[in-house]
């Protein structure tokens, strides 16, 4: 089986990491841009992170023979440092046109202020502008009526609901985006947001139409390998292989495509991604792949 | 001389771009010209010529461009690299180590590839020295080798030192030399000193040692090297004998000792490819 994680900070996490995750069938991956776990102070800051998600954190995946993706945009949390958010917007649209750029986002809400609204609303007009989907993180603290203003301004926005995901949902508010054309995300984590079991549970009562289940793995207690987790789970509770498919590689896959610039195609199978890089310069000496 | 590499990449790239693909070379070349065109602008352009000219090379296409610093053969150039090439030379030519440098600052992976194979397209002389420097300290393969392979910028510029660093790092990080442009031209008794240590460090931690290190290792080698290089001869792995064997024929016309062990390996040798590959100048040819 195959999968593919569509929300995963790598940046945070470690080479054995990178190994376990090819291990487990893990071919692809979407690194978010998001908050750190400390506020940057510098705009400066924000561009050296953006470089490492389309530069360097791409390189290191592709040495597990891994995929990455990412995508770009100012996190709720540090849009409220209204100065710095606007340097960091002026030096968004190039970013939106780097190559392994398939969304934008995470953006949304996380105190729910003006300023948060603010960028929130200038970033969907980015991705109209781009012609990029966009990936909505819905907040912790009082997530239901998060989650209903997040779905406000999509409407607001004018873009089309199908190039939406909300992300981090859980029972109360899946059935709100239900509601929506939007794509539906949900983080498994070991202690807080949603198990593996209870994904199981929401995939049985609301089907796998466009739901699309990920790790959401960073600097924090988490776990790279919550997507592979999920299909174990899933096929221990009667899903078949197709299905789990569908859930864990093709949904995500397909509505990161919408930009264009990823493709289940671009996914094929690869051994380790020297190869790839290499296939247009006659210059690699056969070096032994690290992973298997 | 840019006149003649513009249109040179110009046709590159209409060689075997689509009519979209053309359209927006037009596009972008008409902005790039543009005395005022914002910085912001001209990165969004060269992060985007890739994806609207091509990844691949053009088959069949290439073409070898004459600078001062060497020739810069466009066999590994995908048309998106001639495009950024392009959108370098479009400034007038004394502004372009700084719009080189600020489109490199502002590149990922793929922009800093294209731009360190332009380089020797973009100046006369060794202005951009100090951009060569800074791409040649990543970590990342790709960069990299844009950099050390079939690159005449680095030879043509670098002092013995610089030189020296590029060669070893290419080999730590399992890149041919054989594809670093100006090696025999540029050896140097450090150079060999360098592979020399390089050589015993590996041995001591019973580890392999490059199969082409000997090209940079004997053409100015001591007799430390001298004995490391006899001994390859004997080495398990063709790569090793041919790799060995090739520099010390080169050398021989300096040290005949040389050329004898090699005739000695060779008459042993059951490798035919080895046997094939290594040159014997001194041997009148068969009639």
């Amino acid at each position: 089986m195959q999968y593919f994680d569509p929300h995963i900070h790598m940046l945070s996490r470690t080479t054995d990491d990178y190994e376990h995750m090819a291990a487990a069938g893990i071919i692809g991956v979407v690194e978010p841009a998001f908050w750190q776990g400390q506020p940057r102070t510098h705009a400066g800051t924000f561009l050296d992170y953006f470089d490492s998600l389309v530069g360097w954190e791409r390189f290191r995946a592709s040495q597990f023979g891994i995929h990455h993706y990412c995508t770009m945009g100012i996190n709720p949390k540090e849009a409220n440092n209204v100065p710095l958010a606007e340097a960091v917007m002026e030096a968004l649209p190039r970013y939106c046109e780097k190559d392994g750029v398939v969304a934008v986002g995470e953006i949304g809400y996380d105190d729910m202020t003006a300023a948060e609204e603010r960028f929130f609303t200038a970033q969907m007009r980015l991705a109209m502008d781009h012609d990029l989907p966009v990936l909505i993180h819905t907040p912790h603290r009082d997530k239901k009526r998060g989650t209903e203003r997040s779905i406000a301004i999509v409407r607001e926005s004018g873009i089309d609901e199908e190039r939406v995901i909300i992300d981090h949902l859980n029972e109360q508010t899946l059935p709100l985006v239900m509601e929506t054309g939007c794509w539906r995300g949900h983080s498994i984590y070991p202690h807080t947001k949603m198990s593996e079991e209870r994904m199981v549970a929401l995939l049985q009562r609301y089907g796998t139409e466009k739901m699309v289940v990920n790790s959401a793995a960073d600097w924090g207690r988490s776990d790279p390998l919550k997507v592979p987790k999920t299909g174990r789970a899933m096929a221990a509770a009667g899903f078949d292989e197709a299905t789990i498919e569908k859930v864990l590689f093709h949904n995500p896959v397909d509505f990161y495509a919408m930009s264009g610039r990823i493709s289940r195609e671009d996914l094929g199978p690869i051994s380790v991604d020297q190869t790839r890089l290499w296939e247009d310069n006659s210059v690699l000496r056969g070096q032994t792949p690290v992973v298997p | 001389m840019s006149e003649d590499h513009r249109g040179a990449l110009d046709a590159y790239i209409r060689s075997c771009s689509d009519g979209r693909g053309r359209q927006w070379l037009e596009d972008a070349w008409r902005e790039a010209t543009a005395p005022d065109i914002a910085h912001e602008r001209l990165a969004t352009l060269c992060a985007m010529a890739a994806r609207r000219l091509g990844r691949t090379p053009c088959p069949g296409a290439a073409t070898a461009l004459a600078t001062p610093h060497g020739a810069v053969h466009l066999g590994p150039w995908s048309p998106g690299d001639a495009g950024r090439a392009l959108l370098v030379l479009a400034a007038p030519a004394p502004a372009r180590p700084e719009r080189c440098r600020a489109l490199y600052a502002t590149g990922d992976e793929g922009e800093r590839i294209s731009l360190v194979r332009a380089l020797a397209l973009v100046v006369a002389d060794a202005g951009l020295r100090d951009l060569a420097l800074e791409a040649g300290r990543t970590n990342n393969l790709a960069l990299f080798a844009a950099l050390v392979g079939h690159n005449p910028y680095p030879a043509a510029v670098y002092d013995d030192h610089e030189f020296n660093q590029l060669v070893l790092k290419a080999l730590f990080m399992g890149l041919p030399i054989t594809a670093v442009v100006g090696l025999p031209a540029r050896a140097n008794a450090e150079l060999s000193r360098m592979c020399e240590d390089y050589v015993d460090e590996r041995r001591a931690a019973g580890r392999e040692v490059p199969a082409d290190i000997w090209l940079a290792l004997v053409p100015r080698m001591s007799p430390r090297g001298r004995a490391q290089v006899m001994a390859a001869l004997a080495a398990a792995d063709p790569a090793q004998r041919r790799h060995a064997a090739t520099a010390m024929v080169a050398a021989g016309a300096a040290d005949p000792g040389l050329r004898e062990a090699v005739e000695d390996m060779l008459a042993r040798e059951d490798d035919e490819t080895v046997r094939a590959a290594v040159p014997r100048p001194w041997h009148p040819p068969h009639p």
